[in-house]
């Protein structure tokens, strides 16, 4: 909470010092009346403490200012938009989530194979290269060459594939890696030598015995690249024309509507730390040597 | 030579019985990276039912090796290039394996060294005995816990109930060995395979856990196969005796003769090394030298470099085995002579 | 059958040639992946550092008359070997030049980054109370945020020149310096070795510089490669996005953002700098893996 806080405090100072934001709403020949009416309107003739104070205690009553373009609530902007990311980040991080952990396990289990080599350097190409290099990749290929698939906006769910596949390919390597070095170090250990000397067939050892450990940092791991996915999203959306709050951090951005801005800056900080705050208490859960009541850190 | 306290001897001679698990001959390699190295060297062993065979060696002996060979336990980089494992008319060596799976903790269990790590750390104790019981006897999930319950009690674990539900981090060194032991004998296996039980643990529990061991031998009419590089253990818990040493057996013999006369010159002086109560010694007797690491064994008799009464016959022949009464071998070209 | 004995095999005896040998001498020996990746990363740079040598065109001569020309394996001439934009301009050329803006702002950018992170980590260790707290707080807010939101609101809303670029993408993972630095820092100072020589009277500025820094120095360079194509990969997302490297500059990620709009028209403007960075990348994170396998290889 108190991180949230911070986060917003700074984003707001920030802002704010990039100066006047009038200029990129009107043209230079505007005459200062005008401009003043507009400072009155929204709030940015007061000092910048001022401007401060007003905006944390609007927020607290749910008030997230005005665009400077809209004219709407911040909020309601955000939010028309918010449904169609996480229809796409939701959409990438399960399949990301069950692919990489399928891959990752089945390359420990072949370690040392083809396989295993096969897996892991295209793992690592997959983090290796640029988000939207792939996105443009795939678009040439998929979208202009064969034109099976679309490639902006979002009408149906075809439209979800293209996108959903580059980050998802991505996240999917980075998960893969993790979840292979946490299987093989599983997999070194005595228990697992255990299991086998009681007689649990191969599929129960590695179902009931390897993967419950192997979970225990795979899930920490995950549970950060939710951040990325996010920083992710803003990118892809934007070569894809996908109509989703990322994109439209981008324009709002380009154009230093303030509102919106901070607005998503904040929604993105909270989000990623009620994930961590799950993580750990997942973890928790899955590791009975934590307690969770006993705090951590 | 005093005679050490043995606390437990059986019929001195099962042997007339058909042994229940006989291993022949049986060698295995391990294939590093820096080449193929044989680490168990045509070792043959033999378990009566209801006896208890104590392997004895130091590390490196082959041991272990020979022990999980037979359950086809070996890490990934072992190999087994040769001999039989006969359990019940049946070569384990041969079997697939599915059908070893079903054997395993069904007819045959083991119980490893550290049971620390040996215990999976995210399931609690009742969880992973039930699973024995679960997957061999088909037991449904209460009844499994009712019977582990019941295990717990049977290795003198006090509120088993409750400690059923704890996870093995919450016991202690001594109660984690019980609770691999409860594991094992879950499905009551007609031999148990102890891999040096005590080692990990104080001196007083072993004496515990031994005592355990033999009480629950009794019980289920279990044999033992009990490997450690301690005499003591020997002495305190076996009925038979095969000393290892490099990879190969160097002597077999019934407890008793082994202490009383034994004939390979290795055995001998292991047991002159071992601290005495009964009179003065300025000094303990060790064996010179070491033992060769598996890079460096050689063909013929590998005790040579340190044997105190080797002749020129003893190097450049691996020594055959001498069968000096039923029960009782030598590998040695110059072996003690009985008294 | 019993065998009495298995002869470790020989090593397998082969005639290395002169390369093989040296390579062998590195510990490369079977890793041909991870030579050609050190290779592709040399060549960059003496790309980076040289490539205005041998460039062919100026990268900024327009031709109006031969725009979005194919490149020579694609039906084109030889003149333009990897084609031209939609101005003209000759595409090897550009790449040549923004390889250059690229390596550069990702190099500096890391050292930034690294030098600025571990020093507040250092700081944090030294001085712990609450300017410790203030840094772990700091950490966190850090952590909260994905860099490229953060870096994309500075950017546009602070303004866009090439030093603030070159910070901005710098700090990206300051934080992970922090925290390595400061447990480490904080764990040699309880090592025996550091208070000994602090009982020695040897003063602190002396006793890190000397004595704790060349310790933790190679786990701070290994996280250096591990954070250097992140870097890479956001300076070039930003200019893509057009809030990096503004014209008439030019870097890889810029080439990559023209050249979209131009996908169908003449994609080799796009695919020829983004392989060029997905193979850097590519081959900095293998030889980083390596390193860090061999300075430490229970780092995982």
């Amino acid at each position: 909470m108190f991180t949230l806080w911070i986060v917003v405090t700074a984003v707001f100072f920030v802002l704010r010092a990039s100066g006047d934001p009038l200029l990129s709403v009107f043209s230079l020949g505007t005459p200062e009346a005008t401009l003043d009416v507009f400072r009155v309107k929204w709030g940015i003739d007061k000092s910048m403490w001022q401007q401060y104070l007003i905006y944390i205690a609007d927020i607290l009553q749910g008030d997230f200012g005005t665009s400077f373009f809209d004219g709407r609530e911040a909020w309601d902007i955000v939010m028309e938009r918010l449904p169609k990311t996480l229809l796409l980040g939701g959409t990438t991080f399960g399949v990301s989530i069950v692919a990489g952990v399928a891959l990752g396990a089945f390359a420990a289990l072949k370690h040392g194979s083809m396989w295993d080599r096969g897996i892991m350097t295209a793992a690592v190409a997959s983090f290796s290269m640029p988000s939207y290099f792939l996105a443009l990749l795939l678009i040439l290929f998929f979208s202009l060459k064969m034109r099976w698939l679309p490639t902006a906006g979002a009408s149906t769910w075809l439209h979800l594939i293209l996108p959903a596949t580059t980050l998802g390919l991505t996240l999917a390597g980075s998960i893969a890696r993790f979840t292979r070095s946490a299987m093989l170090e599983v997999l070194r250990q005595s228990y697992m030598r255990t299991a086998r000397a009681k007689g649990a067939p191969k599929f129960r050892q590695i179902a009931w015995h390897a993967l419950p450990n192997a979970a225990i940092p795979t899930v920490t791991v995950i549970g950060f690249q939710l951040g990325w996915l996010i920083g992710g999203s803003v990118v892809i959306e934007t070569v894809f024309a996908w109509p989703g709050a990322g994109r439209l951090f981008i324009t709002a951005v380009g154009v230093r509507d303030f509102a919106v801005v901070q607005l998503f800056i904040l929604m993105v900080a909270s989000t990623v730390i009620t994930a961590n705050l799950l993580v750990d208490i997942l973890y928790g859960y899955l590791d009975p040597r934590i307690s969770v009541t006993g705090g951590n850190n | 030579m005093n005679k050490p306290v043995i606390s437990d001897v059986s019929e001195p001679n099962g042997l007339h019985q058909k042994p229940l698990l006989e291993v022949r001959d049986l060698s295995v390699v391990f294939d590093t990276p820096e080449g193929t190295v044989e680490v168990v060297d045509s070792v043959s062993l033999k378990v009566q039912p209801g006896r208890t065979l104590g392997l004895v060696g130091e590390s490196g002996s082959g041991k272990s090796v020979t022990c999980l060979a037979t359950l086809g336990l070996l890490a990934a980089r072992g190999r087994v290039t040769g001999g039989e494992v006969l359990f019940n008319d049946r070569d384990l060596l041969s079997i697939s394996e599915a059908e070893m799976s079903k054997l395993r903790g069904c007819e045959v269990a083991m119980v490893f060294q550290d049971p620390m790590v040996s215990l999976n750390p995210v399931r609690s104790i009742g969880w992973q005995i039930s699973e024995s019981l679960i997957l061999h006897q088909g037991l449904s999930r209460d009844a499994a816990a009712k019977r582990t319950i019941g295990l717990l009690d049977m290795v003198g674990i006090p509120n088993a109930k409750n400690r059923s539900d704890e996870y093995p981090h919450q016991f202690s060194g001594g109660m984690s060995q019980r609770a691999m032991i409860a594991m094992a004998i879950a499905c009551q296996p007609k031999l148990l395979i102890a891999d040096e039980p005590t080692t990990a643990l104080d001196v007083t529990i072993q004496a515990q856990i031994l005592e355990l061991l033999s009480d629950l031998k009794k019980e289920l009419n279990m044999a033992l196969i009990l490997i450690t590089h301690d005499l003591g253990v020997i002495a305190e818990a076996a009925d038979d005796v095969a000393v290892m040493y490099a990879g190969r057996v160097v002597e077999e013999a019934p407890v008793l003769e082994l202490f009383d006369a034994p004939l390979h010159h290795y055995t001998l002086g292991l047991l002159n090394s071992l601290p005495r109560v009964d009179r003065k010694v300025d000094r303990l007797s060790a064996i010179e030298g070491a033992a060769p690491p598996p890079q460096e064994f050689v063909t013929g008799c590998r005790f040579e470099a340190r044997c105190g009464s080797c002749g020129d016959a003893c190097s450049g022949i691996r020594p055959d085995f001498t069968e000096v009464s039923p029960g009782r071998r030598v590998a040695c070209m110059h072996p003690m002579s009985i008294s | 059958m019993s065998i009495q004995q298995i002869e470790p095999s020989p090593v397998i005896r082969v005639r290395r040639g002169w390369l093989s040998s040296r390579l062998h001498r590195w510990g490369l020996g079977g890793e041909w992946l991870v030579t050609i990746a050190m290779i592709y990363i040399a060549f960059i740079l003496f790309v980076a550092v040289f490539g205005f040598t041998f460039q062919p065109y100026p990268h900024t001569q327009q031709d109006l008359f031969n725009q979005l020309q194919p490149p020579v394996f694609m039906g084109g001439s030889w003149e333009h070997i990897l084609g031209t934009d939609d101005l003209g301009r000759d595409v090897l050329s550009r790449l040549i030049r923004g390889l250059r803006l690229s390596v550069l702002i990702g190099v500096v950018g890391t050292a930034i980054g690294a030098i600025l992170g571990s020093f507040l980590g250092v700081v944090a260790a030294h001085f712990r109370g609450w300017v410790e707290e203030i840094l772990m707080m700091l950490v966190d807010v850090q952590v909260s945020l994905p860099f490229i939101i953060f870096a994309l609101a500075v950017l546009a809303f602070v303004g866009n020149s090439l030093t603030i670029l070159i910070i901005v993408v710098g700090i990206d993972g300051w934080e992970r310096y922090a925290r390595l630095a400061r447990s480490m820092v904080l764990s040699a100072n309880q090592k025996d070795y550091v208070l000994a020589v602090r009982s020695l009277g040897l003063g602190h500025f002396r006793i890190y510089w000397r004595h704790v820094l060349p310790n933790i120095m190679g786990t701070l360079i290994v996280q250096a490669t591990i954070n250097l194509p992140g870097v890479i990969l956001l300076e070039s997302t930003l200019s893509f996005l057009g809030l990096g490297v503004q014209p008439p500059l030019t870097s890889l990620g810029q080439i990559l953002g023209v050249g979209r709009d131009y996908l169908i028209l003449a994609p080799w403007i796009a695919v020829a700098p983004g392989l060029v960075i997905f193979f850097l990348t590519l081959s900095i994170a293998i030889v980083g893996d390596w390193l860090r396998d061999r300075l430490d290889p229970t780092l995982k």
